[in-house]
């Protein structure tokens, strides 16, 4: 099967469904991609690449219970499917390879 | 195009039935008293604001006709005050059911859970965004809404609410949007 190359707000995205487990939802992955990529995440940009993510089959969602904060409105839960891990672990071994050989002094301040 | 439009039209009514008529309905049978009240009391306000805007814009156009080169007969100085008028009318008219929408939409849905993020707004979201990701991305807006307000003021908040609806239903419907740019750059 051939690797699913993906973006990297893509990738991104589907690193933080990964970490949040059974809390991915809209909000806590809108603010870890905007701790973790110090700038602002819009939520159309984030819906809409959740969305390309779901229809790739690498992410799958269900519809929590409505919460009195969110004005009576449900969550959408995201998780990653089994084809999901294996594109987010080929994602990984690809920025490995690509930063391999690098010293380590790249990470110090000129 | 002329089928496109139709199909936009048509998903239009379909959207506008379902998430408003309904939730009206409710409105009135639930919260009909304070329901009834903010609706009067903006309607009220609308029309007085339209009414204002009409006659400064009916003096205006008056100062314009009076103060132009070319003379005008009398009946085309009647067309285009029955027209400017026409047009307040109107726009009076979609403003008061585009806030009679948003109120019955946010005293239906919300009647156990107040919802602090503009009418308006909602109403907005309820138009543009796709079915499929409109309750969970309302509710994601509404949730950060309050710690948005604190941080930076209502009126930024508010402005920030907006801009992220209009944002996402351009981000969400880009194909449509596209496809709609295309057809009309074909057809000219």
């Amino acid at each position: 099967m051939s690797e699913m190359v993906l973006g990297p707000f893509e990738e991104s995205v589907l690193a933080a469904v990964f970490r949040l487990r059974d809390e991915a939802y809209g909000v806590p992955i809108m603010r870890d991609l905007e701790e973790r990529l110090k700038r602002r995440v819009t939520v159309g940009a984030l819906y809409g690449t959740l969305e390309r993510l779901e229809s790739k089959g690498l992410l799958k969602s269900r519809l929590g219970e409505p919460t009195p904060q969110r004005g009576g409105r449900s969550k959408k839960f995201y998780t990653l499917t089994a084809s999901g891990v294996r594109t987010l672990q080929a994602a990984w071994k690809r920025t490995r390879r690509r930063w391999s050989g690098v010293p380590a002094q790249i990470h110090k301040p000129a | 195009m002329r089928a496109l439009l139709r199909k936009v039209m048509s998903a239009s009514r379909q959207r506008v039935r379902d998430h408003f008529l309904v939730r009206y309905r409710f409105a009135v049978q639930t919260e009909s008293k304070e329901f009834w009240h903010q609706l009067v009391g903006s309607a009220a306000f609308n029309l007085i604001l339209t009414s204002i805007f009409a006659l400064v814009l009916w003096l205006v156009e008056i100062a314009l006709i009076l103060w132009a080169v070319e003379p005008t007969t009398g009946s085309s100085l009647l067309v285009l005050l029955l027209a400017s008028w026409l047009g307040v009318i109107s726009a009076s008219v979609i403003f008061i059911v585009l806030r009679f929408v948003g109120r019955a939409h946010r005293f239906g849905r919300c009647a156990d859970h107040p919802s602090n993020m503009p009418s308006a707004a909602l109403f907005l979201g309820y138009l543009l965004l796709p079915r499929k990701n409109r309750e969970p991305l309302l509710g994601d807006l509404e949730e950060g809404f309050e710690p948005s307000v604190r941080k930076l003021g209502r009126r930024r908040a508010c402005f920030f609410v907006y801009w992220e609806i209009v944002w996402a239903a351009v981000a969400l419907h880009w194909q449509r949007l596209l496809a709609l740019i295309i057809a009309t750059i074909r057809l000219g």
